[in-house]
């Protein structure tokens, strides 16, 4: 049950990443704070929510290119870090496998928008039938029925995603405490991924000459104030 | 020229293109969207159902643009709809003609500026106050502050790009110029950078004070990762090679 409501709660947050709107609630910043909230630990969703941000930071959403589904990859990772993190004690193991894991919900979710977009085709046809048949509403209509779709196909995402990890994590309680200190990088791994990846969209010389400015700033404000 | 478009239906053009994207289908990409926004204008300068219908039709040809700057081309069209009201012969031909011309300016400029600069900027801006205050109540304050700092050139350009789309009809085409952002774009450019900068270099070392070894796997899983993109393209394998090559590392310097 719990599931179902999480998969409802994430599949309408997601509809705001190219559906309705796209005013960025939908990105792991905010989705995840949210989560958080909900799941009664915002300063955790904030933690996951800054890290997932920058590793799904250089995803851009142009033309009609297959972008991975960050967002809702980044809600299913927050949802199993936050089941399984405090059961386990495990939370830099349970946070590199949620989105390992969760990369190829990503995937999955970028093929469903692929089927999403093949059937607005059919939605476009049915749009032309309906005005010849003179109903002025068939617009109306149609945008409703594709959100519904899109609402659906994220649910059927996150739910089925959430009952499959759920079944992968649960051993996560039998893995020896010592392990950990095998994944005690991970957040690290994980921000080095998002600045690498983040390089590709500051390609210009004068960004990377201010990211090591910022770098350097970053060291020093950290030596003063903490 | 009397107008018959009022501020009444630049509100419904608005709201509706908030939806702009919804259909967004491979055969005629936004032009569900854009004839849904265009409703209002129809509904307004028609009287007859078919002329409706006809109208609706004709903007379900292919069309497609950012989805916020696709505002200036609502704006546009609204407007030569409307002339042709008042026009001699009819050609509508025209209309699809400046619609077809916009695809590429709308494009290329909407995605430079959100996609590539003011939404990384922001984000990265939101991520670095988390990062760097301790107080919950300013860490939610400043992601507010990020997620508004994105919403006003956003809002702004949907609101000022049918205005000024409207405005200058045929004409729109001379200040769709990426050389007209060019402030924004170097702002944003500025502030997502540095804030980059800055969230590596806090989070690194905060967490490099403890254990030297966390600089090492920042670079390595910096470098696979975007060693790997630059040669596949493929961002899947990018951040799965960075963080297995991590994990690899990291049973490594466990045991040394």
């Amino acid at each position: 049950m719990e599931n179902i409501l999480i998969g409802l709660l994430g599949s309408f947050l997601i509809l705001d990443t190219t559906v309705v709107l796209q005013s960025l609630i939908s990105q792991p910043l905010f989705l995840c704070t949210i989560l958080g909230w909900i799941l009664g630990d915002v300063q955790l969703g904030l933690q996951i929510g800054i890290y997932l941000q920058i590793l799904w930071l250089s995803i851009m959403p142009v033309g009609a290119a297959v972008v991975p589904e960050g967002n809702t990859a980044s809600f299913i990772t927050t949802v199993l870090v936050f089941r399984y993190e405090q059961s386990s004690q495990h939370f830099h193991s349970v946070f590199i496998f949620a989105v390992l894991f969760s990369l190829l919900a990503g995937y999955v979710g970028g093929r469903l928008v692929v089927l999403f977009r093949k059937v607005n085709v059919r939605l476009l046809h049915k749009t032309h039938s309906g005005l010849a048949k003179g109903n002025c509403n068939i617009l109306s209509i149609i945008n409703l029925e594709a959100i519904i779709i899109h609402f659906i196909l994220m649910f059927l995402l996150i739910t089925i995603s959430l009952m499959i990890g759920d079944y992968l994590f649960s051993v996560s309680t039998y893995i020896p405490l010592t392990w950990e200190i095998y994944f005690k990088y991970a957040l690290t791994a994980t921000l080095g991924v998002g600045a690498g990846l983040a390089l590709t969209i500051y390609k210009e010389k004068n960004c990377r000459i201010l990211i090591l400015g910022g770098i350097l700033f970053g060291g020093i404000i950290l030596i003063i104030f903490k | 020229m009397n107008s018959k478009i009022r501020f009444c239906e630049f509100v419904k053009i608005i709201f509706r293109s908030f939806f702009i994207q919804t259909v967004w289908n491979y055969q005629s990409y936004l032009s569900i969207g854009f004839s849904f926004a265009l409703q209002p204008v129809a509904q307004k300068i028609f009287k007859q159902k078919s002329e409706i219908i006809n109208f609706l039709n004709r903007h379900l040809d292919f069309f497609n643009a950012h989805p916020y700057f696709s505002s200036f081309a609502l704006g546009a069209i609204a407007r030569l709809e409307e002339d042709q009201l008042t026009a001699d012969t009819k050609d509508y031909k025209e209309i699809q003609n400046l619609k077809n011309a916009l695809v590429g300016p709308l494009g290329a400029i909407g995605d430079q500026l959100f996609w590539a600069n003011i939404k990384p900027a922001c984000l990265l801006f939101g991520t670095l106050g988390v990062l760097i205050f301790n107080d919950l109540l300013i860490k939610i304050g400043v992601i507010i502050l990020a997620l508004i700092l994105y919403n006003i050139p956003h809002l702004l350009v949907r609101t000022l790009g049918l205005i000024k789309g409207y405005q200058m009809g045929y004409n729109v085409y001379k200040i769709l110029n990426l050389e007209n952002y060019t402030v924004p774009k170097k702002l944003f450019g500025f502030l997502g950078a540095c804030s980059l900068g800055i969230i590596v270099g806090w989070a690194l070392l905060d967490s490099a004070k403890s254990d030297p070894f966390h600089i090492l796997i920042f670079l390595i899983s910096t470098l696979s990762a975007y060693l790997f993109w630059k040669w596949k393209q493929n961002i899947y394998g990018s951040m799965v090679i960075a963080l297995v090559l991590t994990i690899v590392f990291s049973i490594i310097i466990a045991h040394l």
